[in-house]
C-alpha cells in the first residue's frame, strides 16, 4: 500500500520540462504532433493526452515592464476520493493507498473516467482501446526508486516521500513564501477531493496554474447523485401528468356520454 | 484547460434513441392506464418503435467501447457507485419489460386486468430509469455544463417524453388519440423549454466563470450554438409550439418530425457542447 505523495513546489520550478521528458522516456511514450493553440505562451503541449501524462502549465503574467512567469506541473493527481474510480463501471480503475491505478485487463475504454476526472488527466488511447494516465511510476517506486519526474527535476521543485511529511513541508514552504511578501501563496491538494497524491505549493490562485479552484466532486458524492436521480424522475413524472390528464379526460367524457345516453333511454 | 474528449457521436445518438424508446413506452403505457385498456394499439405501436431502438442502442454502445470484446466486464463487476454500471442493467431490464408487452393483444380492451396494470406500471418505471440514468451519467462528471447543476437529467427526462410522444404521433392515424398526444406534447415542450432556460441562466449567473463559459459555448459557439438555436430552439420548440398555436392541423406529421429533430439536436448540444468548454 502506497502512502507516499509527490510535493510540487511551483516556487522552485524553472519550467525546463525535464519531468515531461523523463516521463516520456520511462513510460516509453511516443512524441506527438504538436499544434500551437496557446499564442503568447511558451507552454508546450496544451493539455494532457493518452501519450503525454504530465504537462508543465506556463502562466506568463506581464504588468508594465515586469514579467512574472509561473509554472506548475500537472498530471493525474491521485485523488483520495477519485472520480475515475467511483464511476468506473468495470472496476478497472482502483485505489491502493495514495496511488490511483488502472487494471488494464479490465478496462473496456468507454471513457466515463475521462468525463469524470476534474483535472483532464485521463485520456482514451485510440490504439490500445483503453485509457491511459500517470502511474505515479509505481513500477519504479515499488523497487525503491523515485518517480521518473521527481528523479529528473534539476531544481528540487519535486520531492517524493511520506504524504504527511510532504504536506508539512508544503505548509512550511507557504509560510516562507508569505513571509517574502507573496500574499496569495497557498497549498493545493492537501484537502481537495479527500487529499491529492500530488501536494502543491502555489504562489497564486489555482486557476492561474490551470488548476480548478473547486474540482467537481459530483462523481464521488453519492447523496448529490441520489438527488440528481430524484430530480430526473420528478421531471419525468411532471411530464407524465399532461399525458395522464388528456387521456383520463377522454375516458371521463366517454363514460359521462354513456350515462347521458342511458338517461335518455 | 481543455480536457480530452470522453463521449463521441455514438453516445449522443444513443441518448436520443434511448430517450425516444423510453418516452414512447412510458407515454403509451400511461395513456393505456388512463384509458383502462382502450389504448392497447398505441402500446403495441410504442413497443414496435422501442424494441428496435433499444437493440440499436445496445449495438451503438458496444461499438463505442474501445475494447468491445470485453463488454462482459460490465456484467461480471459489482459497481454500485457507477451510474453506467446501473445503466447497463437498466438497459437490459427495460428491453425485457418492453419485450413482455409483445405478449399482449393489440386490440383495445374494455378494462385492464391486474396483470396488465402491473406490466404497464413496470414499463413506466423501467422507462423512467432508462431516461434518467443517461442524465445522471453526465452530471457525475467534471464538465461544467453537465455537473454544475442537477438539470441535465431533468431536461433529458422531458425531452425523452416529448420525442417519444412525437414518435408515437408519427405512426398514429388522425383521430382522438393523435389529438391527445399532441396536446400532451405541447405541455411537455413548454416545460422542456423552461428547463433549458433555467439551465442556461443558472450556469451564466450562479456557477462561476467556468459555468458562464459553458453556457457561452451553448449559445454562441459556431457549431454547438448554431445547432442549439436552429435545431433545439427553432425546430424543436418554437415551430412545434407555433404550429399548435396557429392550429395548423395539416402539419401534425411535420410537427412531430420537428420535435424529434429538436431532441436529436439537444443531445448533440449537451454532449458536444459540454466537452467544448474548458474545465478551468
Amino acid at each position: 500500500m502506497t502512502t507516499q505523495a509527490v510535493l510540487v513546489d511551483t516556487s522552485r520550478c524553472i519550467g525546463c520540462r525535464a519531468c515531461m521528458v523523463a516521463c516520456k522516456e520511462w513510460n516509453e511514450l511516443p512524441a506527438e504532433h504538436v499544434e500551437r493553440t496557446l499564442p503568447g505562451s511558451y507552454q508546450n503541449r496544451d493539455d494532457l493526452t493518452s501519450q503525454t501524462w504530465t504537462v508543465v502549465h506556463f502562466a506568463e503574467q506581464a504588468s508594465g515592464d515586469d514579467m512574472r512567469w509561473l509554472f506548475a506541473k500537472t498530471q493525474c493527481m491521485h485523488c483520495a476520493d477519485a472520480a475515475c474510480v467511483s464511476v468506473c463501471p468495470t472496476g478497472a480503475m482502483q485505489k491502493d493507498g495514495t496511488l490511483t491505478y488502472l487494471d488494464e485487463t479490465k478496462c473496456i475504454g468507454e471513457g466515463y473516467c475521462v468525463a469524470a476526472c476534474p483535472f483532464g488527466a485521463v485520456a482514451l488511447d485510440e490504439g490500445k482501446g483503453i485509457v491511459q494516465k500517470c502511474t505515479l511510476c509505481i513500477d519504479r517506486v515499488e523497487h525503491g526508486e523515485l518517480p521518473a519526474c521527481v528523479k529528473a527535476c534539476p531544481a528540487d521543485a519535486l520531492e517524493f516521500g511520506d504524504r504527511a511529511q510532504m504536506v508539512a513541508v508544503a505548509e512550511a514552504r507557504v509560510g516562507t513564501l508569505k513571509g517574502r511578501g507573496l500574499a496569495r501563496a497557498r497549498t493545493y491538494g492537501v484537502d481537495e477531493l479527500g487529499g491529492l497524491g500530488y501536494v502543491y505549493v502555489l504562489q497564486d490562485d489555482p486557476s492561474v496554474y490551470q488548476l480548478p479552484e473547486r474540482p467537481s466532486a459530483r462523481p464521488v458524492d453519492i447523496p448529490v447523485q441520489a438527488r440528481d436521480w430524484v430530480a430526473g424522475a420528478a421531471a419525468f413524472g411532471l411530464g407524465a401528468i399532461p399525458v395522464w390528464w388528456v387521456f383520463r379526460r377522454r375516458t371521463r367524457l366517454a363514460s359521462e356520454a354513456a350515462e347521458r345516453e342511458g338517461e335518455v333511454r | 484547460m481543455m480536457p480530452p474528449e470522453a463521449f463521441g457521436w455514438e453516445i449522443w445518438l444513443y441518448f436520443f434513441l434511448g430517450g425516444v424508446a423510453g418516452g414512447a413506452i412510458a407515454a403509451a403505457s400511461i395513456a393505456d392506464l388512463a384509458r383502462d385498456g382502450r389504448e392497447r394499439p398505441l402500446v403495441m405501436r410504442a413497443t414496435l418503435i422501442a424494441l428496435p431502438l433499444l437493440a440499436l442502442s445496445s449495438v451503438l454502445l458496444l461499438w463505442d467501447l474501445g475494447r468491445s470484446e470485453r463488454f462482459l466486464n460490465l456484467l461480471t463487476a459489482w459497481r454500485p457507485t457507477s451510474p453506467m454500471w446501473w445503466g447497463t442493467w437498466i438497459l437490459i431490464a427495460t428491453s425485457g419489460a418492453t419485450g413482455l408487452l409483445l405478449l399482449r393483444s393489440s386490440r383495445p380492451a374494455a378494462r385492464l386486468t391486474l396483470a396488465a396494470r402491473a406490466l404497464l406500471s413496470l414499463n413506466v418505471l423501467a422507462a423512467t430509469a432508462l431516461v434518467v440514468y443517461t442524465g445522471v451519467l453526465l452530471t457525475t462528471s467534471s464538465r461544467p455544463l453537465w455537473s454544475a447543476t442537477p438539470l441535465v437529467p431533468v431536461i433529458f427526462a422531458l425531452s425523452a417524453l416529448s420525442t417519444g410522444i412525437a414518435a408515437l404521433a408519427l405512426v398514429s392515424r388522425a383521430g382522438p388519440t393523435a389529438d391527445d398526444l399532441e396536446r400532451a406534447d405541447t405541455a411537455i415542450l413548454v416545460l422542456e423549454g423552461a428547463a433549458i432556460a433555467v439551465l442556461l441562466a443558472w450556469l451564466a449567473l450562479a456557477a462561476g466563470p467556468v459555468g458562464a463559459r459553458a453556457a457561452g459555448v451553448v449559445v454562441s459557439d459556431l457549431l454547438v450554438g448554431g445547432v442549439f438555436w436552429i435545431g433545439v430552439v427553432g425546430a424543436g420548440l418554437l415551430l412545434p409550439l407555433l404550429a399548435v398555436l396557429w392550429r395548423m392541423r395539416s402539419l401534425t406529421l411535420v410537427r412531430a418530425a420537428l420535435v424529434l429533430a429538436g431532441g436529436l439536436a439537444l443531445r448533440f448540444v449537451i454532449v458536444a457542447g459540454g466537452q467544448a468548454a474548458p474545465l478551468v
